[in-house]
């Protein structure tokens, strides 16, 4: 038992807990991988077609294993026109984009001899306005790619991706805002545990909900708002001109921010690793609660991909500006309006 | 303060990290990934066709109209982020204060938004 | 490469100039499509075709009249029985000879059939064009029964060879009724609800109500054909204007939509598919007895000099040949009429002034087929 206090002990020095939560990096990965198989398999239900079934058994386990040996001994080709650093950069600072998103977000807490310890690689007075920080780079991630490849497909997709990412940051940002205004708090700790003191904020404010849900489905580009990777259109978008491992960090990064994503869906409307309302946590640990409910996203989220065309790059831009930016004001009054109330 | 470095320190080493995965990874791709000297394969792709012009050309001067929206209305997001944790301070005067005060300042903004709108510079050029 | 076209373009700083094509993911088979844009906007288009010329019209020439059957076929795999029908009922009244009534029979039905599934792969992959991939794949199921009802009756699955000179080359199996009959039934079931989903879906009709709109009177102009055209508002189909087969007899709706935009021609393809079915559905109750060919020797098929333009409803429009028979064994002409070239061309001017992301909706909504195009 002392050794499991020592080894608690120890865990709160930054550098050793730094270093120890790269396991979150390896958890990480192997949930996109998880996230990858699932879209792939679920989609297949929806459009009534089997699916990976070949590779690790009949439901295709090993798929994106054979996908990842595939990747990594494929030869890497660099256009000779394109601008090398930047070329190289853009899937990289894409991935370190969303590695740091990871290093913020709470997984839930453990229980352990009468006390709670947090299970988090760190913890910030401000992780809110840090993870959205952290994910506006992925911009830069993408316009790297797009101008550095010197294609033309890749440039528009460039050129849309900034349109449309400016366009859902500021609802993002006050849909954010609003959460912690009710919760009177940046950290999100405080938040998750505002709404089990209060009520899921979901419930609190679902115009606030909608604003964030669509306002992140734009900024992970999933479709209905997969632009600038529109196959017809624009080939593989920002990507065009990337192979090998280099196309894997990119697409990895997607599914890596699309996880946190739901991650901050969970903890921001959903309360986070607490139980359900009324019902409580059901002897469930919290941290399967977390986890339980960020599957429940991600499969709202593969659901939406499955029933939805895509929209156009005009229409994205309207729908930013012009319904959700208003929206996300008026939830932001409402918000601080009920936070006045219930103190 | 300590405790504010203290929460960045992880930060730092994820970031370091972060950058050398990547790199470490391709090194290693590229030892074990085949080169093929096949023609061309370095061009760049355009449906098969050979591109025509630079694809670096000039930006519609519509990205950035959108883009100078976006810094105004970002910034006015920023502003607020702390007025959310101090709000609900002191007595009930400060908060009534800080509440009309922030109100006022996002209804100015509002009426910029709808000059903007007005303008046209929201809308997507044909 | 396509130096012409380029040198003459001057680009504003602001303006670049895109190929899409002749290897991309919008198209159903190789063409060049150079668009001038600016930002997302698509100011100028030109089109070049030709990437996969085949010269079946010569290959015609050089081949006896059974040999051009399956070359026939090669023109557009979606639509092999219609070109067979064209070809043989232009080669029968250069004979001078009616195919048996169970063939009258037998081939409308088959033409309908054809129908059915080219209109459904082409709504299958306009979906996928404008991203949404599950459409396509239902379609591709709804699909799969119909041509394996094809493939009870001709063996073939896309090439299929069928029509002969006065008849067809097998009888209907057995079964082949209630089969049909249930399979349609199923069909209609399953296009009933994509339709419901493709005129309420919002996303979906923000895409498409009002793109890419081709005027009655552009579409007569450019002569384009077959759904595109009656999705403009005309009235036009030869089932109607020239009846051939059975179809004087039949009753049946040509459909039009009036707007002329994308949704629209998408609207008349799931339509026709429907009314496709009604057609089937009163052929296949009054099928008589009786031979399913006339009893030539298909070897020695030796029509008298004259000449012929026979045509038919393609599942894209006006299919029609112009056949010279100078009296051997071999046509000494054969000149062919695509519906899809017509439709084709018509995209540079649509394409103007739209948006790049509109581009692939506009130009799969079309359904042209590049290899007719360039038979």
């Amino acid at each position: 038992m002392d050794y499991i206090q020592l080894a608690f002990d120890l865990l709160g020095n930054p550098w050793i807990r730094g270093v120890v939560g790269l396991i979150v990096v390896g958890v990480i990965f192997f949930s996109a991988i998880v996230m990858v198989w699932l879209e792939r398999k679920f989609l297949g239900d929806i459009q009534t077609r089997p699916g990976p079934n070949r590779v690790g058994g009949r439901f295709g386990l090993l798929q994106l294993v054979a996908d990842a040996i595939k990747l990594f001994t494929k030869e890497d080709i660099v256009p000779e026109n394109a601008d090398k650093p930047v070329h190289a950069g853009g899937p990289i600072v894409a991935l370190t984009s969303a590695f740091l998103m990871a290093v913020a977000v709470p997984y839930g807490v453990v229980s352990f001899e009468g006390s709670e310890y947090l299970l988090a690689v760190t913890t910030m007075d401000i992780s809110a306005l840090y993870v959205e920080a952290v994910a506006a780079v992925s911009i830069i991630a993408l316009f790297m790619a797009g101008w550095g490849s010197n294609n033309k497909y890749s440039l528009l997709g460039a050129f849309r991706n900034i349109a449309r990412m400016l366009g859902y940051e500021v609802p993002l940002g006050l849909a954010v805002l609003s959460v912690a205004v009710m919760a009177q708090s940046l950290d999100f700790v405080q938040i998750v545990s505002r709404q089990e003191q209060l009520a899921w904020f979901i419930f609190m404010q679902p115009l606030g909900f909608i604003v964030f849900g669509v306002a992140l489905l734009a900024d992970l580009g999933r479709i209905p708002f997969d632009q600038i990777e529109a196959e017809e259109e624009l080939i593989a978008g920002v990507f065009t001109e990337y192979s090998s491992m280099r196309w894997g960090f990119a697409f990895f990064a997607e599914y890596l921010h699309a996880i946190v994503g739901a991650c901050l869906v969970v903890i921001l409307f959903l309360g986070g690793w607490s139980g359900l309302p009324f019902l409580g946590t059901l002897f469930i640990p919290p941290v399967l609660w977390f986890v339980g409910k960020v599957f429940v996203v991600i499969m709202v989220m593969i659901w939406i991909r499955g029933a939805l065309p895509r929209v156009r790059i005009d229409q994205v831009t309207d729908l930013g500006w012009k319904v959700l930016f208003p929206y996300s004001l008026i939830n932001l009054v409402w918000a601080a309006a009920v936070a006045m109330v219930v103190s | 303060m300590s405790g504010i470095i203290d929460s960045f320190i992880p930060v730092a080493i994820f970031l370091v990290f972060g950058f050398v995965m990547p790199v470490a990874t391709m090194i290693i791709v590229k030892q074990i990934s085949p080169r093929s000297q096949a023609g061309r394969k370095l061009s760049t792709y355009e449906s098969g066709s050979v591109p025509f012009g630079d694809a670096r050309i000039m930006f519609n001067v519509q990205y950035y109209l959108f883009a100078i929206v976006f810094v105004i209305f970002d910034v006015e997001v920023m502003f607020l982020y702390p007025w959310v944790t101090v709000y609900l301070g002191v007595d009930k005067f400060f908060t009534t204060m800080s509440v009309i005060e922030v109100v006022l300042f996002v209804l100015v903004l509002f009426v910029g938004y709808l000059y903007a709108l007005k303008k046209g510079a929201l809308q997507w050029v044909k | 490469m396509n130096g012409e076209i380029e040198t003459q373009i001057n680009l504003k700083p602001s303006e670049m100039l895109l190929h899409l094509g002749p290897q991309h993911p919008l198209q159903p088979g190789p063409f060049l499509l150079d668009l001038v844009l600016e930002g997302e906007t698509v100011k100028d288009a030109t089109l070049e075709m030709g990437f996969i010329h085949k010269g079946i019209e010569k290959i015609l020439e050089n081949r006896t009249y059974l040999q051009c059957i399956p070359i026939t076929d090669r023109m557009c795999y979606l639509a092999s029985i219609s070109n067979n029908e064209v070809f043989c009922s232009g080669v029968e009244s250069l004979m001078g000879i009616e195919p048996t009534e169970r063939a009258k029979y037998i081939r409308t039905i088959m033409l309908e059939l054809t129908r059915i599934q080219s209109h459904l792969l082409g709504i299958g992959e306009y979906a996928t064009d404008i991203g949404f991939l599950s459409m396509f794949l239902w379609m591709i199921r709804e699909r799969e029964p119909i041509i394996s009802l094809l493939e009870m009756v001709t063996g073939a699955r896309l090439n299929h060879s069928f029509v002969r000179f006065g008849g067809v080359a097998y009888d209907l199996p057995a079964g082949f009724k209630e089969k049909t009959l249930r399979t349609l039934n199923e069909i209609r079931k399953k296009v009933e609800k994509h339709d419901e989903i493709m005129s309420r879906d919002s996303v979906y009709l923000k895409r498409t109500k009002g793109v890419g709109v081709l005027s009655r009177k552009a579409a007569m102009e450019l002569g384009v054909a077959g759904p595109a055209m009656r999705g403009s508002g005309v009235d036009y189909d030869i089932r109607k204007v020239d009846p051939y087969l059975l179809y004087p007899d039949l009753d049946f709706k040509v459909i039009t939509a009036p707007n002329g935009d994308v949704f629209d021609r998408v609207k008349v393809r799931l339509s026709e598919i429907l009314e496709s079915i009604y057609i089937i559905e009163q052929c296949i109750d009054m099928i008589p007895g009786g031979p399913f060919k006339q009893g030539y020797n298909p070897y020695l098929i030796k029509p008298k000099p004259g000449e012929v333009y026979s045509r038919v409803e393609d599942p894209r429009g006006e299919m029609g040949m112009y056949i010279v028979s100078d009296g051997t064994f071999k046509p000494y002409r054969v000149k062919v009429r695509g519906p899809a070239f017509a439709t084709m061309q018509a995209l540079p001017p649509l394409l103007k002034g739209a948006y790049m992301a509109d581009n692939a909706a506009i130009a799969s909504s079309m359904d042209s087929c590049t290899s007719e195009v360039d038979r």
